[in-house]
């Protein structure tokens, strides 16, 4: 297990930033361009398992993420009530990709945090 | 006035609100939501009555290309039968240990989830809604992760899930041959279409996947597992019993609508309404385990109502509708009670139970009401609903003779679940405040509705129906002929017949559940080829 | 795209067809969670494969012809709808395995008639 660790922390040790990147360009630009909020989520998720995968000392905290994710899915929920139900006229034109781009991080973000708590449930689990 | 979205989104919101804060007065706050929801309800209900069917279109996007909700008398009277059946669950299982805001939070998801169900115009909203409801259906059966509960509710999910695959694959040759997917604009475009043969593949599709969802034979048995497993609690039995079943009878009411001008399925769901019933009420008659006869009790049930949707004349399919919301009010009534019983007595079997009567006064009245109403003892609300349906039963001999065999199972399976209320037995049970006003308040109901049914039922759907003092004393011969002879065949002859012991051994693995589909899909295919080829 | 024949949706139907012989014939519990994958896959390409013909463009910017995006934008609910749900499917088998030591249907349900 410690050689499989070593190969892998250094590799995804010089990827995880561009993972991440490529990740923010993904949710920022779901509204001209195939991606959006779920996909971006999704490849953010990855550099947490990555970090179970490759880190010793396996702390993290999952009572955060569930917090966070819960607040957010209320944020998110708000929002679009709110925003698009009532007040759709009264915003210009222009603003228009900017709420979009706001929804996409808020739900990129919701769903990064799920992805990962249930893939640490997943694991934690097993060695219960 | 509100908009209709309220509805399914302001319960989320709330619940969401009170598990995130974790405060100590979210149990009180939530259930004042409730009663402001239910006077919305009612509200609603009044404005649909008045102006006509509601249509909102969100975000004020034009008709057919935003999401559209629909408020007409059959989804807003649902809507106030689901708030009010919630809103008496939640008040009965106020002080209950498990009841914290992870369940209230679910619980309450599930209510704004069967609202959007009701209100909703769009077949992909609705294919949405309902996958949501399973999961979280699911989870509150296993909740409290007892061994026995974890295979029902994975049975449960998983065919469940596997009818929604059918279901979708019927969307998209819905959408592949009209380019639509709402309601409004298929029913106008399905009147155009000339070849009646490419609409088969879908029409046979989304039946199956609502046959399995409704327990119309061959494809109930994730029912009795689902609603009579054993910790289960019994505010989900009441639920699922209740409304969701019914969501399944509601979604085909809408589907054979839509089709109606193309494909004509009455005969076939006649018949198939007619043996589920008769299924149901034998494997009723077999089982020992009290949950377990209410569960295969409601598979017959369901069977009387497709039965009385399918003959055709407008009195049966009122009558059907007012049938459904009786169930759902006394099915509830007898699985809270049966709830108390076991936690009481802390055994299932009803050859165990003795004595309830002198035991539990309060819950043996509300069960001696609700097995009034669903026998259809005159004055209750059952014998409303089922004089309504008799009245289009009386085109045909065959109609009327099997109407009484429906009948005459009903009577005999309750007459074996009211042998648990004799006997003697020492000790007072003192029950408490919040669950005597409930299941005394849904009896009550029971009662009313039987006397001021014709009321109902004007108020509600602007059916008028009048009836004579002499079919008043008619059907009080025939309702003692039919317990006469229920009596008798359950003293005499029940236990002579070695065939219920086997009957109760019967059950399907998964496996053999999607077997059935296959059947039932290819053979209604068949069918269906046959007939409009 | 091939012959008239060979198209995406006949090639979405044998996928159907191939999951619901997995759920049918395979009595591990786990076969059968694939198996689900394997039809919601299906039923996700079948519906992209609506109006699609050749020479058709992706929906972005200015494009004619262009692909249907209604297609497009429901699948990706129904994409979270399959993530989700393999998700609650296999937590819920966690749970049957640590109660029961066995991932066969049968022997579960043999092993829950002696438990009564």
């Amino acid at each position: 297990m410690s050689e499989h660790s070593l190969l892998l922390r250094i590799t995804m040790g010089a990827i995880y930033p561009f993972i991440i990147v490529f990740g923010i360009y993904i949710t920022l630009n779901g509204h001209i361009s195939p991606g959006g909020g779920f996909q971006g989520g999704a490849i953010i998720s990855a550099v947490f398992i990555i970090q179970y995968f490759t880190t010793y000392e396996k702390t993290i905290s999952l009572h955060i993420f569930n917090r966070l994710e819960k607040i957010l899915y209320l944020t998110i929920l708000l929002f679009g009530v709110f925003f698009i139900f009532q007040f759709k006229d009264l915003v210009p034109f222009v603003l228009k990709p900017y709420y979009l781009m706001l929804m996409n991080i808020l739900i990129g973000i919701k769903v990064c945090c799920g992805l990962s708590v249930i893939f640490y449930r997943f694991v934690l689990f097993e060695s219960r | 006035m509100m908009s209709l979205f309220w509805f399914v989104i302001l319960p989320l919101v709330s619940a969401l609100i009170g598990y995130i804060s974790h405060s100590k007065w979210a149990k009180l706050a939530l259930m004042s939501m409730q009663l402001f929801f239910m006077t919305m309800a009612v509200l609603n209900l009044i404005t649909v009555k008045t102006i006509g069917t509601k249509y909102e279109v969100l975000g004020g996007y034009p008709v057919g290309v935003g999401i559209t909700l629909r408020a007409d008398l059959l989804g807003s009277v649902m809507i106030l039968l689901t708030i009010f059946l919630f809103t008496c669950l939640i008040l009965y299982n106020y002080h209950k240990p498990y009841m914290n805001h992870l369940f209230m939070f679910l619980f309450l998801a599930l209510q704004g989830l069967l609202c959007g169900l009701f209100l909703s115009n769009d077949l992909f909203n609705i294919y949405v809604l309902i996958e949501v409801a399973t999961i979280v259906v699911s989870i509150l059966i296993i909740f409290k992760k007892d061994s026995r509960s974890i295979y029902d509710g994975m049975v449960y999910f998983l065919s469940n899930l596997a009818s929604m695959t059918l279901f979708f694959l019927g969307i998209g040759y819905m959408y592949k041959i009209f380019g639509t997917l709402d309601l409004t604009l298929l029913a106008e475009r399905i009147a155009l279409v000339e070849d009646k043969k490419i609409l088969i593949i879908p029409f046979v599709l989304m039946i199956t996947a609502i046959d399995l969802k409704s327990a119309i034979m061959p494809l109930f048995s994730w029912l009795p597992k689902a609603h009579g497993t054993a910790s289960a609690p019994s505010i989900i039995s009441a639920t699922l019993s209740g409304l969701y079943v019914k969501s399944g009878i509601y979604l085909f009411i809408r589907i054979i609508t839509l089709f109606d001008p193309v494909f004509d399925g009455r005969e076939v769901f006649l018949i198939f309404g007619f043996m589920t019933a008769v299924i149901g009420f034998i494997f009723a008659l077999s089982q020992t385990d009290i949950k377990l006869i209410l569960a295969y009790h409601t598979v017959s049930q369901v069977g009387l109502i497709v039965f009385g949707l399918s003959i055709g004349s407008e009195y049966s399919y009122w009558g059907s509708i007012y049938h459904m919301l009786n169930h759902a009010i006394f099915k509830s009534t007898l699985f809270l009670t049966a709830g108390i019983i076991i936690d009481e007595y802390g055994t299932r079997n009803i050859r165990e139970v003795r004595g309830v009567f002198k035991r539990m006064p309060y819950v043996s009245i509300a069960i001696i009401f609700a097995m009034l109403g669903i026998t259809g003892a005159p004055l209750f609300n059952g014998s409303f609903s089922k004089y309504l349906i008799q009245k289009g039963t009386s085109r045909s001999f065959w109609f009327e003779v099997s109407f009484f065999i429906i009948n005459l199972g009903t009577i005999m399976s309750f007459v074996k679940y009211s042998t648990m209320l004799f006997g003697k037995n020492e000790g007072r049970f003192k029950i408490r405040w919040n669950q005597k006003f409930v299941i005394l308040l849904l009896a009550t109901i029971c009662l009313l509705g039987g006397i001021f049914g014709p009321f109902f039922m004007d108020i509600l759907f602007d059916v008028h129906v009048t009836i004579s003092a002499s079919s008043y004393i008619d059907k009080f011969k025939l309702y003692f002929l039919s317990l006469g002879l229920g009596i008798g065949f359950y003293y005499f002859l029940y236990h002579k017949i070695g065939l219920f012991k086997k009957i109760r051994e019967l059950e399907l693995t998964f496996n053999q559940i999607i077997m059935a589909m296959f059947i039932f899909f290819s053979g209604f295919l068949t069918y269906m080829m046959l007939t409009y080829s | 795209m091939g012959s008239g024949y060979i198209d995406g949706s006949m090639v979405a139907i044998a996928l159907f067809l191939i999951g619901i012989y997995g759920l049918l014939a395979r009595r591990n519990i786990i076969k059968s969670i694939m198996s689900f994958g394997i039809i919601q896959a299906a039923i996700i390409l079948f519906f992209l494969n609506i109006n699609l013909h050749e020479n058709v463009l992706p929906p972005i910017g200015d494009a004619s012809p262009m692909a249907d995006p209604l297609p497009q934008a429901l699948m990706i609910t129904a994409i979270v709808i399959g993530v989700s749900v393999t998700a609650v499917g296999l937590t819920m088998f966690m749970s049957l395995y640590h109660h029961y030591g066995t991932t066969n249907w049968k022997k579960v349900v043999a092993m829950r008639k002696e438990e009564r």
